[in-house]
């Protein structure tokens, strides 16, 4: 079990979610209630990384931040700051990536509160905020965890893009796919396997924390 | 009726137990980051990819009179040469093709033209696949396969000499049909270890390596049908003393002997 690509691997994932949370919060709360007429449109910009293909991505900000662009020369010369073969370049590749994960569970937990609560909320004295607070963040809870699961678990598996703009440098871009790949192809056939199995039961366990969780709201609400 | 507003939503323990599980593991990333910043120096090697076996080896037994952590990134030549021009932490890079040395050093990656290491072998290698007779000529075992597994030639240098002795064998356009194409020589390797293919171009210094020995028929592919596998490494213009040190351990006896072992030739001034 290659722990050092276990630790890139999570770090990876916790600092993805933790990073998108609060954006996609705000984003997928405006996109169910808000009232602009461009949230169909920024709701298909949003969707637009689940159709690319991920080394697609992955060779724009290969192009976008490379040592040979300009953009990457000047973040190389005045800040030091390297988006290529670094962790810093997964994390953001990373986040591009996750955003339909993490946006579209909690505007769609949010869309199904009923305006009725929340108005019924505002006339018994609640403020917008206490609204949120009381009424709405607990309601679309499943589906806010379903999105913090989901983003975590898809970037676990993260290979494509990992690929092109990570290379496979140990401690800082080889994660636990990318050691999969490298086992397979260094004749470690059981190496490869068991930190497939490893990561097929973290899937697993994400997935049953998400319908647990929306099962149980599911039964509470049908047993009103 | 069970009112679902007003009531707590975080009160259940259960609930918490899962909130504070989450919430440590968002600050993990951050304890553990900082921590990884106080290691020992560390030279980070690029290697082609038929250096896989013996770069280990030595690895253990030289390269820790320099008292650092090594780590080792091993791909084609073609591909850790891209990399590095686009800006790849590596501090030095051993590569399976002089050129590719020439041309980074030409655009200022290297600190110098570096140092001709060792020459590789080309191999016809036949696996699992494959019970029949392997001691007919090559031509004719060649035609005779329905797949053969190569490295790709447009970056991997024992791909391109495999392309070359099958062109210097009479196959004009060196038979591209049956190619099962591989990242890398080691990929090729492996493409013929599981019976993708049952013939494959690989590396002497991996098929002949003790985890595969067993497991591959070998055969020397002769030397004028390809260009010499001159194996070439260099320092990059981020690479530290440490990792000077390192190279200079890769041209020691000791070095020397472990890549005889392995199926290289030594160049003439290290005999």
């Amino acid at each position: 079990m290659d722990w050092v690509a276990a630790r890139v691997s999570v770090m990876l994932a916790f600092s993805t979610a933790l990073l998108l949370f609060p954006l996609a919060l705000w984003i997928g709360r405006w996109l169910a209630m808000g009232e602009s007429r461009s949230r169909a449109i920024v709701e298909a910009v949003l969707l637009l990384p689940l159709l690319l293909p991920p080394t697609v991505i992955g060779f724009y900000l290969l192009l976008a931040f490379g040592r040979q662009s300009p953009v990457g020369a000047a973040l190389q010369n005045w800040f030091g700051l390297q988006l290529v073969f670094s962790f810093e370049g997964l994390l953001l590749a990373s986040l591009l990536i996750n955003v339909p994960f993490m946006v579209q569970p909690i505007h769609r937990a949010f869309a199904a509160i009923p305006n009725s609560l929340r108005e019924a909320a505002w006339v018994s004295g609640l403020s917008p905020w206490a609204t949120f607070r009381k009424i709405e963040l607990p309601l679309a809870y499943p589906g806010i965890l379903a999105g913090i699961a989901l983003t975590i678990a898809h970037t676990l598996g993260e290979f494509g893009v990992v690929l092109m703009v990570g290379g496979s440098i140990p401690s800082q871009t080889r994660t636990l796919s990318i050691a999969i790949y490298d086992r397979v192809q260094s004749f470690d056939i059981a190496g490869a396997s068991h930190i497939s199995l490893v990561l097929l039961a973290c899937s697993l366990t994400a997935l049953v924390v998400v319908l647990l969780t929306g099962a149980r709201q599911k039964r509470a609400l049908r047993d009103r | 009726m069970k009112s679902l507003i007003g009531a707590s939503r975080f009160s259940c323990p259960r609930r918490r137990l899962v909130l504070a599980a989450l919430n440590t593991g968002l600050l993990l990333p951050i304890s553990a980051r900082s921590a990884g910043r106080a290691a020992p120096a560390i030279v980070t090697i690029a290697a082609a990819s038929d250096l896989k076996f013996v770069l280990e080896e030595i690895s253990s037994q030289v390269l820790t009179d320099a008292g650092v952590e090594i780590r080792l990134v091993f791909g084609s030549s073609g591909n850790l040469s891209r990399q590095i021009q686009q800006g790849a932490p590596f501090d030095l890079f051993m590569s399976a093709d002089e050129q590719l040395i020439d041309q980074l050093h030409q655009n200022g990656h290297t600190v110098n033209a570096g140092v001709h290491y060792a020459t590789g072998r080309l191999v016809l290698i036949a696996g699992p696949a494959n019970p029949g007779d392997f001691a007919a000529d090559l031509p004719s075992l060649i035609s005779a396969a329905p797949r053969i597994a190569i490295a790709n030639p447009d970056h991997a240098p024992y791909g391109r000499a495999g392309l070359q002795a099958l062109i210097a064998s009479g196959f004009a356009d060196g038979l591209r049909h049956k190619w099962v194409v591989g990242d890398s020589v080691m990929q090729a390797t492996q493409y013929v270890l599981t019976g993708a293919a049952p013939f494959g171009f690989s590396a002497a210094s991996l098929a002949l390596a003790p985890p595969l020995k067993d497991k591959l028929k070998v055969r020397l592919v002769p030397a004028e049908l390809y260009a010499p596998l001159r194996q070439r490494m260099a320092l990059t213009r981020r690479s530290n003393a440490s990792a000077a040190t390192v190279m200079k351990l890769l041209q020691s006896p000791e070095a020397a002997r472990l890549f005889l072992r392995f199926g290289f030739s030594l160049p003439e001034t290290q005999k």
